[in-house]
């Protein structure tokens, strides 16, 4: 019959019609992280970071001379056209849709220009917005350079589970993705907090207090990669106009709402028993913040109280906790110093930034029944003039594993 | 050794088998030595006698490789000669199940052929047909095909009296109906049609036997041949007729009103009008325990699931969305495919080509040299194909799942049907990645809703809706499934 | 072909509920957060009220008159020339509508999933695939839309409660975002969904029993509006009000940056399931649109008509430049052409049957 025939014919067309967007697995280069470095004439460099499928894939141990990964830096007009021109010395064709981090160097960060080069993210449609977004102090051309873990070789591995779990022990901002940037830079009315990287390490520095470290402010000693992640890089309408240390992003973290909770957060404070030593304590937050908040008087009033609950780990000063009298001075002086450290924080915050990190505005948006009214207020001016005050609700529950350590002479008071 | 044969006029035959059959005896044996070609065939026997008690002469017929000679000796001579009374008719004299008596030629060798007895008497324009038919065939053996753990191992053989035998021994009923018809010139077969008269819908019987009616080969060896003239959709990929050879299914089937066909020579019965549900069912899964039976449907499933879409989501992933995959996966692919020179599509096709050809070789050879060529064959595919780098060992691994996972389903016509709707997923995958599989699927499902058997959907009940015992993916208790498939239109719903 | 088809009540509600819930998947829930931020998600629910009288108005009109359906009961009420102007009207609009969202659904596969391929590839697939589910008939398009519907419920519920807890409550405060009146009034844009119970009319005599209209009706209204209204809140509890409003669809973008467990990327996922429930969805439309120029035009076997129908679609929608931006356009723009007019006939209807029963019941 003529119109079977006519009918295969046709559709054995539709075979050599070309399958536009296909394209074989080994044909892509999977770019795992961005950097982004200011260029000269209004121009970026952009760096790739793409990982070596033939090391990634090595069932031994790996003896031969396979290179991990290729860094390659170029300089461009934004993400996108990079994607065709890298294909100038880059084999395979270059894809974002494995692209787990966009590292930013400190100097684009605070460029009012670096707004424009961020947004293109947004046109992309490989880019997804749960891309980690994180602020190096160097150019991160060499900061991919010298991120060499010695443990981790497939490095996006290695990026993958350091942001995890150092967001867990709340010495870098959770959330520091693309969507919450967005969201945080179009609403106007917070700090977003990224996290702070860097792979210099400080020599000779003079530390003031060595607990409260940023990103290459970590004494260590030992053969292990260079690359430090501590603190936060403070962005303020798409900005970056500061920096916070690891225990300042802690403090965010437990008194932000809006972001996921850091749940294993070791902090050490003053012990109340000797001037000398530091208790050792894990911070839990179970429940959300309570946030009162009263806009409409003279000065506006914002009154946090903060759930948490507090685990004791050491006991440097030997101190007899199982008397009842020292765990009512324990809990007392642990709760002041907790608190003193929150409103330290959040008067830094009024007077440097400005502006809060901790996500307040949406708080404040409950007390408003239109956004015109709510816009009209403009919570950000009226932020520093307002009067601050962070509670501890503060519960001990555990000691450690064991709960009494000896009382010897010349050491315990 | 052999006579030479002349050329013989076969038109001829036919007018002579229309003739009544003549008196003398002498007009009757030259007609039958005619038509026989004797004395060149040398089993039809013609054995002289003269009645007992009578002085008439007679004749038997009979083929002595098909019909019993110890009931011919005991039943039928030994009375015959040693009658006494003249006046004695012979249905009387003779000591056999069943005599029929005929009036043409025809129908007297038609008798013969199926190793009856004739028996023709002088002077008499009638003859008589004795039966004594014994045809060899194989023992009840096991099921080889359906194999089941729980439950009757019984099959059906060839002999389509042992089948009878088989489901009439399952269900002890007067209302179990086996009509029979005979199809074909030639072969002369017998072929019933089983139901039970107060189940069974008249509309689909009637149009079962106008079916049968219209059928004229010439020869129709067996039921598997028949199968392929009763399907209504015979281009359809998709089975619409169950063959089964267990006598358990199809007395399962009789009493929920199907319909089922026998025949000489196949051992096996046809099942109508079946929905698609019929051929992923297996009887173990009644057999077996509630949760047992329901977990093995749920595997199957499963299977299925793979089985069509493993190969076509490899390659509609790797090439199109690649983003799914996670990163440690997406490097091993991406470094095991470098080094192979086909696209993922090419690389795909040919091992299913190889697994199908694996396939059909292990059916076919010899059972001394199988386990050989399965130990080469399994080198040769895996290790040697990927170390030679023709194809990269995860499309060995999904090749291999997908091919094994279309055992689970036990039913070869459907086993074929979801094999091929494979290659379908695949094609589709590889020109428009998951967009592609996704319109092939819509096609498919468009397709097989408006399929229909004898009346029936092809996805009833679970679609157009019907009340039946829910029997479509999972099972539930046998107390609990108490209604017949609606959607065959039985007289009586409710089974008892 | 059977030309009297039938089509049973779980199909009828599966086939409503997945035509009319994906329209959440398009960018038709953008057009209400960009006037209202985040108080959009009330625009469904207070539509819901309006549609609820609506969807009254005509099941109590099918409900008077036996074995008709939309169709034959514009005939009947309306007489033969208005009624026959009335379904041209019907016809036009809902022929329009088809090509629009086929080409918003095509540009949206082309942008997000599909960069490379010409658009005119996309959507003749599209529409060869829904010209062939229309020619098998409606009762092909019910039953497959019966199949996969515990699939794309499952999808659909696993996304949202992933959004959700992925979400933060409080940004859907201040609560009445831009102020009480424009939500009123972009609740009234929100009748769109009940054209399309509307269409579904047609449907009505297909049902095995008289009540089933009635009850499958009512089950797809408070289905879609719950989908709705759950879908809206959970895009807002992700993005912003800000954020939203610059986005251009917010289920891809939200299946983008939602993760299961170890896989990142899901979206691959939902992506097929989406995709069959859009064939479902313009396979009904093909089949009604072609159901009713065959009524209009007095064609037996309108199936036959769906081939050139179907390259009819495709060539329309290919035709404005821009898709990105002209088609919600001129999507806002049409609303008021059809959302009154549906009103209108709606009303009309049960007052002319309420006027028409009552004589008869007079005349007994």
């Amino acid at each position: 019959m003529p119109i079977k025939r006519i009918g295969l014919l046709l559709i054995s067309v539709i075979f050599l019609s070309g399958c536009w967007d296909k394209l074989e697995v080994e044909k892509r280069a999977y770019v795992v992280g961005i950097g982004l470095d200011k260029g000269e004439d209004g121009m970026i460099k952009v760096t790739f970071m793409i990982p070596n499928p033939e090391f990634a894939s090595q069932a031994q141990g790996g003896a031969s001379n396979v290179p991990p990964k290729e860094i390659i830096t170029m300089e461009a007009n934004d993400l996108i056209s990079i994607k065709n021109k890298a294909n100038i010395i880059v084999a395979k064709t270059i894809t974002y849709d494995q692209l787990q981090f966009i590292a930013v160097s400190e100097e684009l960060a605070a460029d009012r220009e670096f707004i424009r080069f961020i947004y293109d993210a947004t046109k992309d449609v490989e880019i997804r917005r749960d891309v980690n977004l994180f602020i190096t102090k160097e150019e991160t051309a060499e900061y991919f350079r010298k991120t060499n873990p010695k443990l981790e070789l497939r490095v996006h591995k290695y990026f993958d589970l350091i942001i995890d779990h150092v967001q867990r022990t709340g010495f870098i901002p959770s959330n520091s993705e693309l969507l919450q940037f967005f969201r945080v830079t179009e609403a106007g009315s917070d700090l977003f907090l990224g996290i702070y990287s860097t792979s210099e390490k400080k020599e000779n520095f003079d530390w003031q207090d060595k607990n409260k470290i940023i990103a290459g402010e970590l004494t260590y000693e030992g053969a292990t990669g260079k690359t430090q992640f501590a603190g936060g890089a403070v962005f303020k309408n798409g900005k970056m106009i500061g920096k916070v240390t690891g225990d300042e992003v802690r403090v965010a973290n437990l008194v932000n709402n809006t972001v996921t909770t850091a749940d294993d957060v070791l902090a050490s404070y003053p012990d109340p028993f000797d001037k000398n030593q530091q208790l050792a304590v894990k911070i839990n937050k179970l429940h959300k913040n309570k946030i009162k908040m009263n806009l409409k008087a003279e000065k506006p009033l914002i009154d946090v109280t903060v759930p948490i609950v507090v685990e004791i780990l050491s006991d440097h000063s030997m101190t007899n906790y199982s008397l009842k009298k020292n765990r009512v001075i324990l809990e007392k002086k642990v709760k002041e110093s907790i608190e003193k450290e929150f409103m330290d924080f959040a008067k830094k915050t009024q007077t440097e930034f400005k502006a809060q990190p901790f996500g307040w505005s949406l708080a404040a948006r409950k007390k408003f029944k239109t956004l015109k009214e709510y816009q009209d207020y403009n919570f950000q001016e009226k932020y520093p003039d307002m009067e601050v005050r962070i509670h501890i609700d503060m519960k001990i529950t555990d000691f450690g594993r064991q709960k009494n350590i000896p009382h010897i002479k010349g050491v315990s008071k | 050794m052999f006579h030479r044969q002349d050329k013989k006029n076969n038109s001829k035959d036919k007018d002579l088998k229309n003739n009544k059959i003549p008196s003398s005896l002498n007009d009757t044996t030259a007609y039958i030595k005619e038509l026989y070609h004797l004395p060149i065939n040398k089993d039809v026997m013609i054995r002289d006698l003269f009645l007992g008690g009578s002085t008439k002469k007679a004749f038997l017929l009979f083929i002595n490789t098909i019909s019993d000679t110890k009931i011919i000796e005991d039943s039928l001579l030994q009375p015959l000669l040693q009658n006494k009374d003249p006046l004695k008719n012979i249905e009387d004299i003779v000591c056999v199940s069943s005599i029929e008596e005929i009036c043409t030629i025809g129908e007297a060798v038609q008798e013969t052929n199926k190793g009856n007895t004739i028996l023709f008497i002088e002077g008499s324009t009638s003859a008589y047909s004795f039966s004594t038919a014994k045809f060899l065939g194989r023992n009840i053996d096991k099921a080889e095909d359906e194999v089941t753990l729980k439950g009757p191992k019984e099959a059906f053989t060839e002999t389509v009296m042992t089948n009878v035998n088989l489901v009439r021994k399952k269900i002890k009923d007067e209302n179990l109906i086996f009509e029979a018809a005979t199809v074909s010139e030639r072969a002369n077969n017998t072929l019933f049609i089983t139901y039970i008269k107060d189940l069974t819908n008249e509309e689909t019987l009637q149009k079962v036997r106008d079916k049968l009616n219209q059928l004229n080969p010439a020869t129709l060896q067996n039921l598997s041949i028949l199968e392929e003239y009763m399907d209504e959709n015979p281009h359809s990929i998709f089975p619409t007729i169950l063959y089964t050879e267990r006598p358990d299914r199809a007395a399962g089937y009789l009493n929920d009103g199907h319909i089922v066909i026998l025949m000489e020579n196949s051992p096996a019965s046809l099942i109508l009008p079946v929905t698609f549900w019929s051929f992923i069912h297996s009887p173990d899964d009644q057999y077996l325990r509630l949760v047992f039976g329901n977990f093995v449907r749920f595997l199957r499933a499963i299977a299925i699931f793979v089985t069509i879409f493993t190969s076509a989501a490899y390659v509609a992933v790797t090439n199109y969305h690649s983003s799914m995959i996670p990163p440690d996966l997406l490097m091993a692919i991406a470094a095991t495919r470098e080094k192979v020179p086909f696209p993922a599509l090419v690389e795909i096709l040919v091992m299913e080509l190889a697994f199908e050809l694996i396939r059909e070789a292990g059916l076919r050879v010899p059972s001394p040299i199988g386990p050989t060529i399965g130990i080469v064959g399994a080198l040769i595919l895996g290790q040697s194909a990927v170390q030679a780098n023709i194809v990269s060992p995860i499309v060995v691994i999904v090749v291999a799942l997908s091919g094994l996972s279309s055992f689970v389903v036990g039913d070869i016509s459907m086993n074929f049907a979801i094999r091929s709707t494979r290659i379908f997923f695949i094609v589709a995958a590889g020109m428009f990645g998951i967009y592609g599989m996704a319109v092939v699927f819509a096609a498919g499902m468009f397709y097989l809703v408006t399929l229909k058997s004898y009346g029936v959907p092809y996805l009833a009940p679970f679609t157009p809706k019907y009340s039946s015992s829910k029997n479509v993916m999972f099972r539930r208790l046998i107390q609990k499934e108490a209604y017949r498939p609606e959607h065959i239109k039985p007289k009586d719903l409710i089974k008892k | 072909m059977e030309t009297k088809q039938s089509i049973g009540l779980r199909e009828f509600i599966a086939l409503g509920i997945i035509m009319i819930g994906i329209k959440l998947t398009d960018d038709t829930p953008i057009i209400y957060f960009k006037k209202l931020a985040n108080s959009a998600w009330m625009a469904p629910l207070l539509s819901a009220g309006m549609i609820a009288v609506l969807l009254y108005f005509l099941i109590s009109t099918t409900e008077k008159f036996d074995n008709q359906n939309l169709v034959d009961l514009i005939f009947t009420l309306f007489g033969k020339y208005i009624g026959w102007i009335a379904i041209l009207y019907l016809w036009a609009a809902l022929f329009t509508a088809l090509i629009i969202d086929t080409a918003i659904y095509t540009d949206l596969i082309s942008t997000m999933y599909f960069p490379n391929t010409p658009m005119f590839a996309i959507y003749f697939l599209m529409m060869v695939i829904c010209g062939f589910g229309a020619y098998k008939g409606i009762q092909a398009i019910g039953s497959t839309a019966w199949a996969i519907f515990l699939y794309i419920t499952v999808a659909l519920i696993c996304a949202l409660l992933i959004t959700i807890t992925h979400g933060q409550f409080d940004f859907l405060f201040p609560f009445l975002g831009n102020g009480t009146w424009p939500v009123i009034k972009e609740s009234l844009k929100a009748i769109t969904i009940y054209d399309e119970l509307l269409y579904l009319g047609i449907l009505s005599t297909m049902l095995p029993s008289k009540k089933d209209f009635k009850k499958g009706s009512w089950i797809i209204f408070g289905v879609v509006i719950t989908e709705i209204t759950l879908a809206m809140i959970s895009f807002l509890m992700i993005f912003d009000y800000k954020s939203i409003q610059l986005l251009s669809y917010p289920w891809h973008e939200v299946i983008r940056y939602i993760s299961l467990g170890f896989l990142q990327n899901v979206e691959t996922l939902f992506f097929p399931f989406w995709l069959v429930g859009l064939i479902i969805r313009f396979g009904a439309y093909l089949y009604l649109i072609v159901y009713m120029f065959g009524r209009l035009f007095n064609i037996k076997e309108f199936q036959l008509l769906v081939p050139i129908f179907s390259i009819l679609v495709v060539f329309l929608g290919v035709i404005p430049e821009q898709p990105t931006f002209t088609l919600p356009i001129i999507r806002s723009k049409l609303i008021m052409f059809t959302v009154i007019p549906t009103c209108s006939i709606t009303v009309l209807l049960w007052v002319l049957a309420k006027f028409k029963t009552r004589g008869k019941k007079h005349a007994n």
